[in-house]
């Protein structure tokens, strides 16, 4: 097992941060741009000290502000992927992959990963002949040849198409079958983060705001900042609240869950329609229609709501809103969660 | 008398460009990555060559290195000889003179280094030796050809700073450029002209390297 308590302060950013990677399974570290997952990655890497805490990797200690000890970063074997892949532009890619590997063993765990990664015939390329999809391959062959402790993936994906993402995702997860490392994932891509991890951490401000198992992560945010990230999208702030009925200038919502105190409610997708589901729902919510945007089978909508709140939603079916003009929308009570500030 | 010359300035370059090297690379290193406020002052030290008229510079070095100046003074008591009208005079003379053609080629190379390669090489085990030899050096080759040819050269056709600071000395102090001058003074005309003719065509085949260079890097 992985496991890392650290702080460390830079400018803007202070990261207060404790973390387990238990090993064959993928984590995944979520937050908004500027949140510090690539921090914590250099922090957890070697390629920066943290100032305080500890690092361990399977009972070894690798840092220990109380002992003073940090491991230099050539000797904590972290395999990492970047987001631009830091390949060498001067190298093939046999002599990219066999980087980090022992002359001796060379010629026989170089073409075994180039074989597994489907690479073999392209071993004497050079980065700039291969395609996104290929960079990213070798780039993880080069990171797992060394036969790393942990594998850090800093947003691997986000230069590639959709296609091409979910191709190497099923291959990258039969290489963590293979290798049963631990690893983690910074992204900021729900599809992914969803698709790849057993266990999901979102970072904000260099804090770790909550934490828990994919399967129950995105359904149940704790705050208005968590829930951002695990991809909510409407809000309604909650200005009074007694009895389970929340109360705003957009309205008032009874609310089964409000059971404390509670800066906003959270709204799933599909909470909206234009029909009551339930004749306990209120009186519904209206809305000025700002933005529209016709898809396949349905309606895009942003609107806003009486006190500036804005709210966007799919609306299904034949009927074509237009914009600037009012609707009054049903909002689903079970599809919201009150969450804290 | 023209090949001791030759030798001679061979011998200043080859100098000078190494011990620019020695000094261009860490300083280099650190204008290319500091955040540091100074930067903009070091930078602008190191570029004055480029605007100032070499006879003030010549002016101030040889005020240093004369019996009275703080570099004379120091270099009589540890080797009893004045700085000025010396080869090791010139020797620095031509290292402030051309440092920036050596500096601003290198600090332009590493600025274009993908940091995050170097790193790369650290997490795969490269101690940071490894690291500058393997992925540092070749990936910022053009950077360190063109800081050589254009330092070494640059020393081989100065002429004002190593006249002020070292004199027409033969054997101690006389480049070609300064021989050139002093046989056209002298109407030698001829070695004159074989000397200049030499130093243009060094000269083309200088530049001919650093432009030729470039296409054939992108080639592969």
């Amino acid at each position: 097992m992985f496991f890392a308590k650290i702080g460390f302060q830079r400018e803007h950013l202070e990261i207060d941060v404790q973390l387990e990677l238990e090993k064959g399974c993928v984590t995944a570290l979520m937050g908004a741009s500027g949140s510090g997952k690539s921090t914590l990655f250099r922090l957890l890497s070697g390629l920066e000290q943290p100032e305080t805490g500890e690092i361990k990797s399977d009972g070894e200690c690798w840092f220990d502000a109380l002992r003073e000890y940090h491991r230099p970063v050539q000797h904590r074997k972290v395999g990492m992927v970047f987001q631009d892949y830091a390949l060498f532009e001067h190298m093939n890619v046999f002599d990219n992959v066999a980087y980090g590997v022992l002359p001796e063993i060379r010629h026989e765990v170089v073409p075994d990963w180039l074989s597994r990664i489907n690479l073999s015939h392209k071993s004497s390329s050079y980065p700039n002949e291969l395609s996104g999809g290929e960079k990213q391959r070798v780039a993880l062959a080069r990171a797992l040849a060394n036969a790393p402790d942990i594998l850090l993936l800093d947003e691997p994906f986000s230069a590639l198409d959709h296609t091409l993402r979910h191709e190497l995702r099923l291959e990258l997860q039969a290489l963590i079958y293979d290798t049963q490392l631990p690893v983690l994932i910074a992204t900021h891509d729900l599809e992914e983060a969803k698709n790849l991890a057993n266990f999901v951490y979102v970072m904000d401000e260099g804090q770790i705001i909550q934490s828990g198992q994919s399967k129950s992560i995105f359904s149940s945010p704790e705050s208005l900042q968590a829930a951002k990230v695990l991809g909510w999208r409407n809000f309604l702030p909650i200005e009074h609240q007694a009895n389970g009925i929340a109360k705003g200038k957009w309205g008032s919502l009874k609310v089964p869950s409000l059971e404390s105190y509670h800066a906003y409610l959270a709204l799933s997708q599909g909470a909206i329609s234009l029909t009551p589901l339930d004749s306990e729902a209120g009186e519904g919510l209206t809305v000025e229609v700002l933005h529209s945007v016709d898809k396949d089978d349905h309606q895009l909508l942003d609107c806003r709501l009486a006190d500036g709140v804005r709210l966007t939603f799919n609306l299904a079916g034949p009927e074509t809103v237009v914009v600037g003009s009012h609707l009054v929308v049903f909002v689903d009570p079970s599809c919201v969660i009150p969450v804290s500030l | 008398m023209v090949l001791e010359t030759v030798l001679l300035t061979i011998k200043l370059a080859s100098i000078t460009t190494v011990i620019l090297l020695i000094i261009g690379v860490p300083l280099s290193w650190w204008l290319a990555f500091t955040q540091s406020r100074w930067k903009s002052t070091v930078e602008s030290i190191v570029a004055i060559p480029l605007v100032l008229p070499p006879t003030v510079l010549g002016f101030y070095l040889l005020i240093l290195m004369g019996a009275n100046g703080f570099l004379g003074q120091a270099s009589i008591f540890f080797s009893g000889e004045s700085l000025a009208f010396s080869f090791s005079g010139i020797v620095i003379a031509s290292v402030l003179y051309s440092m920036p053609f050596v500096i601003q080629p290198l600090q332009s190379a590493f600025e274009k280094l993908n940091y995050k390669t170097i790193e790369a090489a650290l997490l795969l085990g490269a101690s940071k030796r490894r690291a500058f030899y393997s992925i540092v050096l070749p990936m910022s080759r053009r950077g360190f050809l063109t800081a050589i040819v254009l330092g070494f050269s640059h020393t081989v056709g100065e002429f004002g700073v190593v006249l002020m600071v070292g004199g027409n000395i033969p054997g101690e102090t006389q480049v070609v450029s300064i021989a050139i001058y002093e046989m056209v003074e002298s109407l030698e005309y001829g070695n004159a002209h074989v000397l200049s003719m030499g130093l243009l065509v060094f000269s083309f085949l200088v530049l001919l390297l650093v432009y030729g260079s470039q296409p054939r890097l992108k080639r592969r």
